[in-house]
């Protein structure tokens, strides 16, 4: 394969010992437009949209979506979830990484391309400092120029949108954790408290300085999944991949030379009908002479992490197919098939079959299919109360004027929207129940409720007594929970 | 496959980048874990000297504390290595 010029993106400098030392020098992507970016902006618009406008959405009289940690519960629209109910959450967090790798081994890095925050905040911070400093050609000249007024307001302009938008996403995070509107008015009024401040600018640096400056640097040095996404590739996963076989030897042409496959067609009817060399009647070079990649370097200039996809699959590409989208535009005016550089499996690259049902795609999406099967019927059959019963650690039993009797603590967790009250009883046993408070609690409230059972002494068998607590809410629900009961007996 | 212009993990900037960033993730995990267990304000009651501390405070005081551990830790690994790896290219 030819060696092809490309941007430099690094410069390795001599460190102080025999290491390397390698600067970071900013990519300037140039601009461009096609089906994929149609879809990215479209991706971009749906997801931050999302972000920015559903903490400002209100469902039942409260904010719909609200992690509201300094009341230790979690609202998503109908549903609330308390601490105890930590494990939907853990379980949300596996499905998604679940989702991931299902995801990944069927069409490759598609989070990275259309999904991941850091790419979609990027895309932002990028169309701003288009909207500032201009396209690539004016960006690369204005960063080598001098400060001058222009160079001095430009940046300014691009600085100052990007702070303002980056605090307002630090304020829009603070806003899923604590309620968005009071926080929006304590904003104006100056009167935030000194942790809210704090969040609202720790999140916004991040987002400045991750979409604004360290941007593919992300990518290549923070993210893991960049790292262990090949493991979940196979020769059936859609990549991003330039067709070597057609597009080599690449080079510059007159625009009247026809594509590959036409010339193909072209030479081999010659052959067929004259006994001279193709090449003397059709003054096209041959087909084995020139690919269909004119070598015109778009596809390298638009690429945000600064590769050459010529090269082959690099774990520095994130799937964002702008070069696809470059290509396609240049094979269109040179009047060539599309998708030299196209979406494709490594099979269909070799010109193999690709399937897409296969035991890694099946595995994943059985896996998939079961836990979001399991996380729903959870949520959906949580009892809306909890309990738990506490034997005394003290003694097994004591015996009070007659009485035999055991103490315990019930834990009572009411998980519901509403206060509750409470009816407790026992079963297993023909004694009395003797409850010291009145058992209620409020939304959310664990409740540690003292109770004792007493039976007449002789009235039970000595020894362990198998019983169940079974407490019932005013609508109907039900909970029994099973515990022991000990007299003295045969062993006195 | 090894991209070009890898850098060399010497580089002092991108060390500490790496680390705090990995401890960073690993403190916002344990963050979410241990408090979905206790409360903070639970918490600075039973704590053995008077704290008062708000819950969002408390949260906050504790994702620093969680970092800050892992972030040695991090640091700390990274330092036996890379001495290690010096020893061992030092010329005998």
């Amino acid at each position: 394969m030819k060696n092809v010029a490309k941007p430099k993106k690094y410069r390795a400098t001599e460190d102080s010992g025999a290491s390397m030392y390698v600067a970071h020098e900013k990519i300037h992507a140039r601009e461009i437009s096609g089906r994929f970016q149609t879809l990215r902006k479209l991706a971009v618009f749906v997801l931050l949209g999302l972000y920015y406008f559903l903490p400002w959405l209100n469902w039942n009289g409260r904010q719909a979506v609200l992690f509201d940690l300094p009341e230790r519960q979690f609202h998503v629209f109908g549903l609330t979830f308390w601490p105890q109910d930590f494990f939907f959450l853990a379980l949300l967090l596996i499905i998604a990484a679940l989702s991931l790798f299902f995801f990944t081994a069927l069409a490759g890095r598609l989070w990275c391309g259309y999904a991941c925050p850091q790419t979609v905040w990027t895309e932002v911070f990028v169309w701003m400092e288009r909207l500032a400093e201009g396209k690539r050609n004016q960006r690369v000249r204005l960063d080598a120029g001098p400060w001058n007024r222009e160079k001095i307001l430009r940046k300014t302009a691009k600085h100052g949108m990007w702070v303002l938008f980056a605090l307002w996403t630090g304020f829009t995070f603070v806003g899923y954790f604590t309620p968005i509107e009071t926080l929006g008015l304590r904003l104006l009024d100056f009167n935030l408290g000194p942790w809210e401040a704090f969040w609202i600018f720790f999140y916004g640096f991040a987002t400045w300085g991750n979409a604004g400056f360290l941007r593919e640097q992300v990518c290549m040095y923070m993210c893991p999944y960049a790292r262990f996404q090949s493991a979940m590739f196979d020769s059936n996963t859609l990549i991003i991949a330039y067709d070597t076989e057609r597009g080599e030897p690449r080079g510059l042409r007159r625009k009247a030379v026809p594509d590959v496959a036409t010339r193909e067609k072209l030479f081999a009817s010659i052959k067929v009908e004259h006994s001279a060399p193709a090449e003397a009647k059709l003054d096209f070079p041959p087909p084995e002479a020139l690919g269909d990649c004119v070598d015109c370097n778009l596809c390298v200039q638009v690429c945000p992490v600064g590769i050459d996809i010529r090269d082959g699959l690099q774990y520095e590409c994130i799937a964002c197919a702008a070069c696809i989208d470059a290509c396609d535009s240049v094979m269109d005016k040179m009047g060539y098939p599309r998708g030299l550089i196209r979406y494709d499996t490594q099979n269909g690259m070799e010109k193999k079959p690709s399937r897409i049902l296969r035991p890694r795609t099946l595995i994943y999406g059985a896996l998939l299919l079961a836990l979001m099967g399991a996380w729903v019927a959870g949520v959906t059959l949580r009892q809306p109360v909890a309990m738990d019963v506490l034997r005394d650690r003290n003694a097994l039993y004591r015996v009070v004027n007659d009485n035999v009797e055991n103490v315990y603590t019930l834990k009572i967790m009411n998980k519901g929207n509403a206060g509750q009250r409470y009816r407790l009883s026992v079963e297993g046993i023909d004694a009395e129940l003797v409850v010291e408070r009145e058992a209620a609690t409020r939304p959310g409230e664990v409740l540690s409720l003292p109770v004792r059972i007493q039976a007449g002494l002789g009235t039970v068998a000595g020894g362990g007594h198998d019983i169940a607590f079974v407490l019932e809410t005013e609508d109907g629900a039900r909970i029994v929970e099973k515990s022991r009961f000990f007299a003295p007996g045969e062993m006195q | 496959m090894p991209g070009r212009g890898d850098p060399s993990v010497s580089s002092r900037t991108l060390r500490v980048v790496i680390i705090a960033w990995a401890s960073f993730a690993v403190a916002s995990i344990a963050t979410a874990f241990f408090f979905a267990a206790f409360d903070p304000v639970a918490l600075a009651e039973a704590a053995t000297f008077p704290v008062r501390l708000g819950r969002t405070a408390g949260y906050t005081l504790g994702f620093f504390c969680f970092w800050l551990i892992a972030l040695s830790a991090s640091a700390f690994s990274v330092f036996l290595i890379r001495s290690m790896e010096q020893s061992a290219h030092r010329p005998q």
